[in-house]
Parts: C-alpha cells; structure tokens; sequence
C-alpha cells in the first residue's frame, strides 16, 4: 500500500509539472487552428457537412471530404521488427491507409480504408486474429503511445465484433479500455479486398478524462494503425504512421 | 521485480493416479463450463508417453532461454485442443430417427491416447500425468504479457490473467511451456487455472485436489513446515518439478511412479528391468529423478521388510491441505 | 484489501485544486492503470469475477443410483433453483484413524451429473407414448393421467386374460436406492407380477461362492486391503471400475503389501502393481489350480484351518465319489451328515455344524480332524468301503492334472514364474495369518465356466488360510450384491415374505423368450443340449419359469424349437437400461420384444430401453429425491434428499408406482373387476384397495417415510435417523444379518462369523465345500475344482471382451458429452496393432464387428496393450450413439449361453433363490471377426 501510494505520487508531480506545456501548446486555445499543428505535416481536414456523419463508407457525403493516403510501417514491439522494418516474421513493405473526416458541427466521423486482402472477422481458436484498425488522438508527440503522465487517447475498431473502443494509453502497455467511451460508433464494409471503416464521436467528449474535446477549427495531432489477423497482428505488432495533423473545418 | 511472497504448493503423487478424470471433470463443471471455455480442461490428465494436451505441448517451446529471457513458442491452434464433438440429443430422440451421431467427427481429442504409451507388448508402457497450471515462481507467461495483465499474488503465488486488463494478445499462450494458459474465443481474452484462489480463501482445497478419489495431491504453504507439501518437497525431496529445464520454476511438484512392475519375457518371468525407462522419467523431471526414485524404493523395502516410512506414511496421509 | 489505483485518484481528483489541474490538461490519467510490477498487483477487484462462480444458495446431501458399487456420498450446490454442480461430500468417519479412510469417494462421472442428466438434453420430462416404431424416437407428450389410465387397462387385461405372471417387473440391485427399487417390486408383489433376478444375470454373481461358501458373495470393504500383505488383481480392473477404492491398492503397498496384476492385456491397474503378467484369456483355472497344487506340495497350507473351516477332511467314498454319510453307516441315519477322521483319537466322527447336525457349529475343539489317511468304514449293509478325506482326493487330482508345467502351456505362463507366485502366497500367508487376497472381476467371471474359475480361487485361499481373515479374502468385486439393511428391503418390497412372491432368474427368462439359440454341450462333457438341461430343471422343480407352464410338455418339441406356449405380455423396466444390456440384444429385439404388448420404462434419461419402450414415464434425477444407499465397499450408509423438486413432471419412482395402483385400483373398480385368485398362492387378491396396501394406508405415502421404514426394519440400521444419516454417514450397526458383524476400528472382512465364531457356512456340509457331487457336476468331471477352457463354439478368429471401463458406469454415461469427449467421442473397440495391419486397418478407422448373432460398427483404436488375437469394447454403449447409422451395440454380437450346473438344484446349496443361485449371463465365451467398413 505504502509504496502504491509513493508510485503514484510520482505520477501526480510528474503529470503537473507538464501542464503549462500542455495546455498552451495543443488546444488551449480551441478555435484558432491550433499550436504547431499545421506547418509540416501531412494535413487532414474534417470537412464540414450538413447532416449525418455517420454513414456507410458508400454515403454520397464521403465525396465532400478528399482522402488523405497515410503510409502505415511495420513494427513489432514485442518480438522485435521495429520501426518501419520487416520485423521477425513480420510484415513486409509498407502499406497505407487512406483517410477521410467529416463533421457536421456534433458529430465527427472519419473513413479508414485499407487494402486486406484476408477477412478476419471470426475467432473460433487461439490462431484467429482479428483485423483492425485504430485512430490515435494525441494530446502531444512526445511519446508514439503516450505516457504515464500524459496519455493518448485510442479509437480501436476491431473486425472480430465490429465494435469501436474509447482506450487511453500511457506508453506500451498500458492501454486502458475506459467504460465511458460509448459515444463511439462505427459501420464496416469488406469488400473482397478491402476494409472500409467509419469510425464517428460527437465532437466533445463524453468524459474529459477520456477523451479529448474537439472544436470545430481546432488542429490536432493524429496517427493511425491497422491490423491484419491472417499476419496474426494484436497489440504493437502492426502498422503504423507517423503524426498527421487534423484539421477540423470552421 | 521477483516473487517475494508466500507460495503454494501442490504435490501429485504419479505412483497413485488412477488415469480416472475426475480432477478433469471436477474442473470443467466448476469453472470451464462456460462460454467460451468449453474446449479448455484448465486441468487435464494424459496419457505419458504421448502428445498430451495441447497435441504436442512438449514441442511448442516457451519458458526461459539460458540468458533468463523469455521465449515465445509455437500458438497452439484450436485442433491441437480437440475439436469437442456435440450430439443431437434432442432431434435424435424425441423428433425421430433413433440415431444420434457425434458432429463433428472426432480426429483427436485431449485424451486421444489414452493407455497408449510406447513400447512393444508385453512391455509397453504408460502413466498418468494430471497437468495444470504451475503457478511458477518466475511465470513465463507473465513475463511475456505486453501489457503487465498477468501477476502473482503475494499472498499465496497463485498466477492469475486479470480479465479486466486481459486483452487476449495470447504472448502468455505462446511463452507457457506447460501449454496452461488458454484463450477464450468469447470473451476475446486468455484464462488459466486460477488454482480455485476464490475456495483457498475460504481455506478450502482446490477442486481437482479434494475430488480427487485417488487421494493423489497434497496442497499447502511451502514455508509451512507442518504441511505435507513442505515435507515431501522440501525436506524429504522427493517431489519434482516438471520440465524443471523450462527455467519458470514451477509449484506443482510430482511424486515420480516408482512402484510398478518390471518387464518380463514372453512368459511372464520378470526381467528386472523398469517398465517405464528411467531415460523417459529423467525426460520428464530432470537426472534427480533417479535419485528420487531410489529413495522412494529404499522405503518400500523398509516397510515390506517390517520397518516403517515417513514418507511412505505422508503419501497415505488423511490430512492432505494445510490452507 | 489495497485500495484501488483508480479509486485512489478519483478521491484525489475529487478535491478542488487538483480536479481543476487535470481538467486543465485535457486528457487525464485518472483511468489510466499502468501495472509497475506485477507480483505487487494494484488492479485485483475484478477477481471477484470467479470468486462470483463459486457461490450458490442451498447445499443437498446426495448420490447415484446406476447399479455402481460407488456408494459416494455428494453435496449437490442449487443456486435460483437450479442445480450447479455437485462436489463428493468427502466426510465419513474414520473406521480407526490407523486407516486412510474412504474420502473422497467419488468419480469423474458423479461430478458431471448434473451438467449431463438433471440439466441434460436427454432429459425425460413429461410421459411420452411411443407414436413411430419402437425405437424410432417419435413421441407424444401425454398426461400422467393418460400414461396412467393406459398402464392401468393394459394390467388389467392382462391379469384377466393371462394371469399376473405375464407381468414382468425388471429392477436391478437395490442397495444403489432400496425404495426405488421396493416401488416396482412392491407393486408386483401386490399384483402376482414377477420380480427377475439381475446379480446372476448380469453375470455379477460368481457361481463359485454359493456353490463353495453357501453365500451369494460377501466381501472385504475396500479399506481391509491396506490389511493385505499380498493382494492379487485377477481379472478386476480397479483403477476403472473401483475408483473411489483404488487408492487402497497402493496405500497397501506403502504398508508392505506385494501386488500381483494376472489380465491377458496390460491394463490400467496392471500400471499400479509390482508384477504383472499375460495369461491367456479363460485359463484363470488352470492358473489357480497350479498354485493350489505347489501350496500343498511346498507344505504352506493351515492345515488347522482346513480342517475346521473347509470339507477337505470330510470322508469320501472311493467306491462312489460321493461323501461317506451317516445314511450309509447306519440305518436310520440322515443323508446331510458326514464324517471326519479324528487323528487324535483315531475315531469316525460325525462333524459337527453339517445341514443335517444338530450342532450349529463347526467348533471341532477337542478333534485333529485328518487331511490324509485311508480307512475302511463299515456300512449299515455290513459291507466296507475305503474312505478317504476329501483332501487326498483333491491332492491326487492336483498333482495328475495341474502341475505349473503342466499349466505353463494352458496359461502361457511359465511353470517356474507359477511356482514363484506360489512360493509368495505360502510364505505370506503362513507369516501373516493369511493376510492373502485375491480381488476378483469380471474378467474371469464372465466365462462360460465361471464357477470353475470361482472354485479354484476360492480353494487357493483356503488352503492357505485366507478366506475369514482381515487383509485376505476372495473379495469378488462385482455387481452392487450388499444392501446392508436387506431385511428391511424384503419387509418393504415384499409385505407378505419373500417366498409368496414370483421370482425369476432373467438368464432363463430372457433365453427362452428371446429364444436364444440352443448350444450342444457335448464337448463340455455333457450329456444334452442347454435346452434339455433347462426343460428337466424347469420340470424338476429346480428353477421357476413364467408364464408358468411356458415350456410347454412337449421337452423334445421344446429342445428341437425352442418354441413356448405361453408369453410374457408387460415389461416394467426402471433403474435400468435393460434392453441395451441384454445380452443377445438381437434375439431380443426380434423374438422377445413382439411378444411383449406393453413395454413400460421410467427413465430420467432417454437410454435405448426408453427408447425402445411404448410409454416412458418422467422419473425424478438422483438429486430431486429421498432413498438410502449402500455398497459392499464401505460399511458406511447415507443417503439421497432432495436438492430441488422433482424438475418438470418428473416423480420419484416411489410415488410412480404409487400413483400406478391407484390408477389400476381406479380402474378396476370402474371395470368391476375387483379381485382375482390367485392359484399358486392359493388366495384372491384384492384390486379395490390396491393403493391402501401399497402405502400399508398411507403409512408409507411419503419417500423418507418409506426410507425410515427401511432403516428401521433392519439390524443393521435400527436406530438410525433419515436426519443423521443427512447430517453425516454413518457405519452400520455391529450386529449385522451378513457373514461377519461391523465391529468398531476394525475394517469389514467377510466370513468372521464363520472363521472366529464358528458358524456352518450355509452348504450341505456347513464347510467351505470343495466336492460337489450333484449328478450333473459328477457328469460334467467338475466335483472337484478343476479346468475347463473357453467355450471356442463362434466359428470366429478373435476372441471378444466386453469389460467394465473407466467412463461408463454400465450404459449410463455413455451418452454423456463430457465423458465421450475425454475419450474418442463414440464406441470404439481396442485391438493390438498387428491385428489390425493384419486387416488393413489404421487406428481410428470404422470396422465391423461381427459373427452369426450379428454385427456393429464401431471405430478402432490400436492398442499395445491388447493381447493379440482379441478385441475388446467396453460395454454400455447405447445402441444409439455413433453407431454410422444401424443400431447396434455392443450385445449385438452375444448369445445366452446357460452352464448346465447352474440349473442344478435339489441339492444343499445348490436351490434356486433370486440372484443367489441360478445361471448367471455369461458372455467372455465370444469369437468375432472384424473388416474395415466402408459404408
């Protein structure tokens, strides 16, 4: 108990000290197109459209918002494979995930589409992985999967259930499936070669712990992961981009 | 980070077992009947030698390598666990046709090879191994957990896969080299024998432990000098780790068969010759075994010859858990 | 308990400055659980998630009821009414805590139970009336009130039109549940019905212990084995049939006791003994006979012991074979009184304790009757005749016929590995006292000649003294014989005595009403066809056959046809799966099932009976109902209670049975036939008070109530509570109606009562009794204990074993899932791997077992262990599981054969009494041939 209490101390001195950074530099300021977003990343932009966001990956609405084609590296952070590379028995060269994002002022909903060529929506056994793939909202970049003092916040659409789950991460390991995070939805399509996924949230959030607010006109740093079951992918075994920026259109 | 706490243990006396299950199906009703754990026997019984349950566990790797770092052996796939044929009951017997068939029809199951065992009649051979999960002191499958879901408890060492935390990455399925740790397809998380931890709390045994008719398995505190488990592993030394060579040290410890029957011609004079060879013992629990096996004789000869065995006796004991 | 991570900083959280930070900073880490170290957990609330899976409502003290001689003791666990599962209670008493004791008698099929018949998918739940064919699964759900009235009128017609005795009521071994068993049996007393034999044909009965003791059987429980100094597995597979008491056999070895393990194949218990060896399958006798004679030749014999406990000082005639009786030395004198030698006094006494004494001992104090010697004896004729003990006539036997080198060839084992079990057997018992046992099984009691393979164990022990004593014994461990409370079983079932009630031996029944085919005997050393030999018993008055008069008085018509004139009409079946353990299944379904109008089967479960039965009533499971249980393992008795009411529309069979003679009392007052006489008993018998007398007016309405009348009726048992016997088993009484008394500290042995009190065994010579001179034994060559091999009469080349195994007990839990699925899922057969590159099979593969009774298909697994030249299949598997298709099981491929001496009677011991004596139904004698099926 005791020393419980010294850890997490340490966490609580850590996580102040780190505030003013924070909160200046990222979306303190909230309408105003945000910090360091922009400049020279790969841009994003949540289109704004009137009505539903969260429609199927065929919804005419899709055509208003231009996608953005994200290169995914393989890595492997438990048995090796690291950034970008082949990894041991791992993935070969890089794939991409093309991304859209609209909002209608409430909700906002992004497009994943990526080339799989293996459907793994079922698991009846140890040896069936699902594919999936992930938005990562980052409060900051100092941390690919965030840390303890300064989490992540994960949009996790997995295949198996068609389902999307609200997860924080404080660094590797730490993926923290929160309880509030129901306001996510999501509507997938496989095609025979391709998963597309709308993955939608109201713009705020349902608990600040959990989720971060998002503004229309704010900036925000993203990254984005997928996951093929057939390559038996789960956890840090899977592809992955670099930080983009999301651009949240007034 | 290593265990600092208080360890049970578990000794299941080989010499005893009766190859009768129902450690297995004791198991199975109080904890894998649900969803999700129907293919799982969190306890199991097999046939040795033979593949055992997983098919093969032996050759799927895991454990520790020489340097102390863990190793990810094969992922059994859910035929190496026996594709559990069901049965119309319903339909067969009371809507008509008479016949019921078992669907799907099996091509192996987790006891397959029940009695087979190796070697030519009349001097082939088998035994009994009940297997579950070790409780190690050093757990490979915690330490291959990405995520820190699996721990062990200081108060008794039980190991347990936290299904809160659990994400089913199943590195723990692949880095047990007991095969103990078992992914379920429902809850999309990895579940083990949690050593009955919820009636070890009320200071009631473990489920496979008192059921068991054989009287075969003795549980307690290893620091405990006054339980049996102290006695046979710490102080007379006669119980073994299995696969000691996994480097996870494990807390079921195994009283290796040391009373059978010797080979014999084809007229049946005996040989003096062990039926079950002490190669394929020392396979199973290390060159100690030998050793242990010559004690364990010593008091059989003591007592056939009048005397009396305090080990001999605690294998007979009617107070076998010290909770 | 640690406080929680989380909560910990919400309670931070929740104080002003340093909630405001956090929000401050957006995404906080209040959710966020990071695990630093895990042997120093933080995160352990959730492991409330299995303790929630061990929890329940209720507890039920309980048990099974499958003919399993477990006699285990379960607490069943109810949670919102349901049953969860069951857990052995694991509390009886320490008989002395010298002993390890009993606990946790149980099995892996007692432990899914509940998952697999109270909770399962075969589940009967209202009574159903066959609507397809019989075993075609087509039913119509049909009220009690309905099933009941149909039951009712079809008894009715029956009696009026046939007579009660076409009535058969068919329970086996009442010691699993007595009242269920007294429920059917109570009707058919009350109604003239008849009540079939089960221990002798299930072939449970070894012939050889009524035929040498006088005793159906009796047995040492299970914990006087750790008495034993040698304890030898012979044809007894302990480590599968026994698993509660198994442990016993190595705790004795961990006491100084050697095991000896004597099968054809290296089965499961042969893994636990310090010897084993193969001995050819069916020449256990010559075996047995070769040890007796090295006894007597090493001189490691109680010589004591067998003058006053065996007939082997008994004179005999050497001119007629038969024993010297007082008939034959004076005139006047009985025919059931016979002689010894006294050495002492060099005197012809008459010995004491025989059928026709006036002395009820066998206490020969004061005499050394001889083993040996020759003497000349005057006859009531003035004539003389040399008379010899009984002893040297048997010696002389021995030593022509059954030397080890003779019995090396005939057994395949050699002479000098006999004569060193031999030589291990003497010196044992003469160093113990005889702590010698032999633990005895089906697999030598299903031959043919099962009695000779009885008499020549029975008479290796006595010789060395090891019959009577703690730790030896001829402890015959099959069937479920020993209901302790027997006397307030018969005052339950049978009100008005056992001897005004029609009792059947079924191996006779089911022979000739499924006309099994007729054997000649000839090589055997008989004189007739098994036919004539049944036809002149039946005649004789030996043993009863109904309907009586069936056989008609034709006996070559008979003999030639196996045609009857008369035919059973109703079968009632409950507790049992009988026709899927009939043997002869095919003869039965095609020759006796159309005979029968009316098969009646209450079930829990839809077994192949209730299958093929017209109307099958819904009974309550093990768990929903009061009866007492007992085992001839333990001395111990506890009980069944309800855990739940019966589920559905289930009853127990008691208020079955009940509810049954109220319908046919109903009806018969409403059909005006009220009563009828019955002729053999010479009385009428009252149908308008029928329920009354069933529940002796309400007296015995209630299961417990019928349960405490039992407890009270028997010496074993008065005194005792339904509520103690709940709260903990208990052990019996000491005063006991069996061969010895349940004395305190001291684990149960048989024939103490005999051995240390004295008393006559119930044979013509109150003596373990070694000559049998009844004209069929002294025609077949079998007075003396002797050899006979396996009847090779199936023109077949593999011989066909159908043990007892580890995951049936019987049929039941042959359709369990759980069971089938911890083996290969279906009905397998075992053979040696040359056997099957012989017939270009591979393990696994679907083969057809077959020989002229029929055939089934079952898949193969191959088996080191097997003797090559035999197939085994574990019985019990119902005629509907896995079978590709046809129906089959594995009695498809069986006949009744009938041993002409077991219809003896007319002679001491040898008189029909329900599953004591009669023929028992062998089945080892079998050859089949297997092929590789494709269909």
């Amino acid at each position: 108990m005791n020393t419980l209490i010294t850890k997490i101390a340490a966490y609580l001195v850590a996580a102040t000290l780190m505030l003013p950074f924070g909160a200046d530099a990222r979306w303190g300021g909230g309408g105003g197109g945000g910090g360091g977003g922009g400049g020279g990343w790969d841009g994003l932009t949540a289109v704004r459209v009137s009505g539903p966001v969260l429609v199927a990956p065929d919804d005419p609405v899709w055509a208003s918002a231009s996608a953005v084609n994200v290169t995914l590296m393989f890595t492997d952070s438990v048995e090796g494979g690291g950034m970008g590379g082949g990894g041991m028995g791992g993935g070969g060269s890089n794939k991409s995930v093309s991304v859209k994002a609209i909002h209608n002022g409430t909700d906002i909903a992004f497009l994943l589409s990526w080339n799989d060529a293996t459907r793994n929506d079922v698991i009846e056994g140890p040896e069936n992985f699902t594919d999936a793939s992930a938005i990562m909202l980052n409060a900051n970049m100092i941390c690919r999967m965030g840390q303890p003092s300064n989490p992540t916040n994960i949009w996790y659409w997995r295949a198996v259930d068609d389902s999307v789950q609200n997860l924080l991460s404080g660094g590797l390991g730490t993926i923290t499936h929160t309880v509030d995070g129901n306001n996510l939805s999501a509507i997938s399509n496989w095609n025979g070669s391709q998963w597309q996924v709308v993955l939608s949230r109201p713009l705020a959030a349902v608990d600040p712990d959990d989720q971060i607010d998002l503004f229309p006109g704010g900036s925000y740093p993203v990254a984005f992961a997928t996951w093929d079951g057939a390559n038996r992918e789960r956890n840090g075994r899977k592809y992955r981009s670099g930080m983009k920026t999301l651009n949240i259109q007034n | 980070m290593a265990f600092t706490g208080r360890q049970l243990a578990m000794v299941i006396n080989l010499d005893k077992c009766l190859g009768c299950h129902t450690c297995t199906v004791a198991c199975k009703n109080l904890w894998t009947n649900r969803k999700g754990r129907e293919y799982m026997y969190w306890n199991n019984v097999e046939s040795k030698p033979g593949p055992g349950y997983p098919r093969n566990w032996e050759g799927m790797g895991g454990g520790f390598d020489s340097y102390g770092n863990v190793q990810y052996g094969t992922l059994p796939t859910r035929d190496d666990y026996g594709r559990d044929p069901d049965y119309d009951y319903q339909g067969g017997l009371f809507e008509g046709g008479g016949i019921v068939d078992a669907n799907p029809q099996p091509t192996w199951l987790s006891n397959w090879d029940e009695d087979v065992g190796e070697g030519t009649f009349p001097n082939n051979y088998y035994m009994y191994i009940p297997r579950l999960c070790n409780h190690c002191t050093n757990p490979a499958c915690l330490a291959a957990c990405p995520r820190n879901a699996i721990y062990k408890r200081e108060e008794d060492g039980i190991v347990l896969v936290d299904q809160d935390r659990c994400r089913g990455y199943r590195y723990c399925v692949r880095a047990c080299p007991y095969k103990k740790v078992m992914y379920n397809a429902f809850t999309k998380q990895s579940e083990k024998c949690i050593f009955c931890y919820p009636r070890i709390e009320k200071g009631e045994p473990n489920a496979c432990a008192k059921q068991c008719p054989g009287r075969i398995r003795q549980v307690g505190f290893l620091d405990d000098t006054s339980a049996d488990v102290y006695k046979l592993v710490v102080q007379h030394q006669v119980a073994m780790p299995l696969h000691p060579e996994y480097g996870t040290g494990p807390n079921v410890y195994y009283i290796p068969p040391f009373s059978g029957a010797s080979q014999v011609d084809e007229q049946g004079r005996p040989l003096n010759v062990d039926r079950i060879p002490m190669a394929f013992l020392r396979s199973l629990f290390g060159d100690d075994v030998d050793g242990v096996i010559a004690t364990l004789r010593a008091e059989r000869d003591t007592v056939s010859s009048g005397g009396s065995s305090e080990i001999l006796e605690l294998l007979n004991s009617n107070n076998r858990y010290s909770l | 308990m640690a406080i929680e991570r989380r909560t910990f900083l919400k309670m931070l959280a929740g104080s002003a400055a340093s909630a405001a930070s956090f929000k401050a900073f957006g995404l906080s880490n209040i959710n966020l659980q990071i695990v630093d170290d895990p042997f120093n957990y933080p995160y352990r609330g959730w492991e409330d998630f299995y303790r929630e899976q061990w929890t329940w409502d209720t507890v039920a003290r309980s048990t099974h009821s499958q003919n399993c001689t477990g006699s285990c003791s379960w607490n069943v666990y109810v949670k919102d009414g349901i049953i969860l599962r069951e857990e052995q209670a694991a509390d009886y008493p320490d008989i002395d805590p010298s002993y390890p004791n009993v606990n946790p008698r149980g099995c892996q099929k007692g432990a899914c139970y509940a998952a697999e018949y109270v909770n399962g998918d075969r589940r009967i739940k209202y009574p159903l009336i066959r609507t397809g064919a019989r075993g075609e699964g087509l039913w119509r759900r049909a009220s009690w009130d309905e099933a009941l009235t149909l039951i009712a009128d079809k008894v009715l017609d029956t009696i009026q039109t046939q007579g009660p005795d076409a009535l058969t009521f068919f329970t086996p071994i009442p010691a699993m549940s007595p009242v269920s068993f007294s429920s059917g049996a109570r009707l058919a007393h009350l109604l003239g019905g008849i009540v079939c034999s089960f221990y002798d044909w299930y072939c449970d009965l070894p012939p050889g212990s009524p035929i040498t003791l006088g005793e159906q059987t009796d047995v040492a429980e299970s914990t006087d084995w750790m008495n034993a100094r040698y304890m030898i597995l012979w044809g007894s597979n302990p480590l599968q049939t026994r698993i509660p008491d198994a442990h016993f056999i190595t705790e004795a070895k961990y006491r100084g006791c050697k095991v000896l393990a004597i099968y054809p194949d290296y089965t499961s218990s042969a893994i636990r003994a310090d010897q084993w060896f193969s001995v050819n399958p069916g020449t256990d006798a010559a075996l047995a006979l070769a040890i007796c004679q090295q006894l007597i030749a090493n001189g490691t014999i109680d010589e004591g012991y067998l003058a006053e406990q065996t007939d082997l000082p008994l004179l005999m005639r050497t001119d007629t074979g038969k024993y010297l009786r007082e008939s034959d030395v004076a005139a006047g004198g009985a025919d059931d009184r016979f002689y010894f030698w006294c050495s002492t006094h060099n005197t012809l006494e008459l010995a004491p304790g025989t059928e026709g004494s006036s002395i009820r001992s066998i206490d020969i104090s004061g005499h050394s009757p001889a083993l040996t010697g020759s003497h000349e004896v005057t006859l009531a004729d003035g004539s003389s005749v040399t008379v010899q003990p009984v002893f040297e006539q048997l010696k002389a036997h021995l030593d022509a016929n059954y030397t080890p080198a003779q019995a090396g060839p005939i057994t395949g084992v050699a002479a000098d590995v006999i004569a060193q079990v031999a030589r291990e057997v003497g010196d044992t018992a003469m160093a113990t006292g005889g702590r010698v046992m032999i633990m005895h099984g089906a697999g030598t009691n299903h031959w043919f000649h099962n009695d000779l393979n009885n008499r020549a164990m029975l008479l290796m022990l006595s010789l060395c003294g090891a019959i009577g004593k703690n730790g030896g014994g001829f402890n015959h461990y099959v069937g479920q014989e020993k209901i302790w409370p027997v006397k307030g079983l018969v005052k339950l079932s049978f009100p008005e005595g056992g001897k005004k009630q029609r009792f059947q031996n079924t191996t006779m029944w089911t022979f000739v009403h499924a006309r099994m085919t007729d054997q000649d005997l000839g090589a055997e050393g008989y004189s007739q066809s098994t036919r004539g030999y049944l036809y002149d018993s039946v005649q004789n008055g030996w043993m009863p056959l109904y309907p009586e008069g069936c056989l008609g008085n034709d006996k070559n018509n008979f003999v030639s046809t196996g045609a009857t004139v008369k035919d059973p009409k109703v079968m009632f079946i409950w507790r049992a799966n009988w026709f899927n353990q009939s043997k002869g299944n095919n003869y039965v379904e095609q020759n006796l099932y159309p005979k029968l109008d009316l098969i009646v089967d209450v079930n829990f479960h839809m077994d192949t009976t209730a299958l093929y039965a017209d109307v099958v009533l819904p009974a309550a499971s093990h768990y929903e109902k009061y009866d007492i249980n007992t085992t001839d393992m333990h001395s111990f008795i506890h009980p069944f209670t309800p855990a739940i009411p019966p589920m559905f529309e289930s009853k127990s069979d008691w208020q079955t049975f009940q509810a049954l003679a109220a319908k046919i009392q109903e009806r018969a007052v409403q059909r005006g036939f009220t009563s009828f006489y019955d002729a053999k008993w010479g009385g009428n018998r009252d149908l308008s008070t029928l329920s009354d007398q069933f529940t002796d007016n309400g007296a015995l309405a209630a299961d417990i109530d019928a349960c405490q009348f039992m407890l009270d009726n028997a010496p074993e048992t008065v005194g005792m509570t339904m509520a103690q016997i709940d709260a903990q088993p208990r052990r019996m009484n000491e005063q006991t109606t069996w061969t010895s008394n349940v004395e305190p500290g001291r684990p149960y042995t048989a024939f103490l009562k005999m051995t240390e009190g004295k008393e006559p065994y119930e044979t013509l010579t109150g003596r373990q009794q070694y000559l049998i001179e009844h004209d069929w034994f002294v025609e077949g060559g079998e007075a003396l204990p002797t050899y006979k091999g396996p009847v090779d009469e199936d023109a077949y080349p593999l011989r066909y074993n159908t043990p007892h195994g580890r995951w049936s007990i019987h049929s039941t839990w042959r359709n369990a899932k759980q069971m089938l699925r911890l083996n290969r899922g279906g009905p397998i057969c075992y053979m040696h791997p040359s056997d099957l590159a012989a017939r270009g099979l591979q393990d696994n593969d679907w083969v057809r077992i077959y020989n002229d009774h029929g055939d089934v298909v079952v898949r193969v697994k191959a088996w080191e262990s097997e003797k090559a030249g035999r197939v085994t299949m574990y019985h019990g598997w119902e005629r509907y599981v896995g079978v590709k298709g046809k129906k089959a099981n594995f009695n498809s491929v069986t006949g009744i054969r009938i041993k002409p001496t077991q219809l003896a009677g007319g002679y001491g011991q040898l008189h029909f009494k329900l599953n004591y004596w009669g023929p028992t139904g062998v089945q080892r004698d079998t050859r089949v041939q297997v092929e590789k099926y494709n269909g």
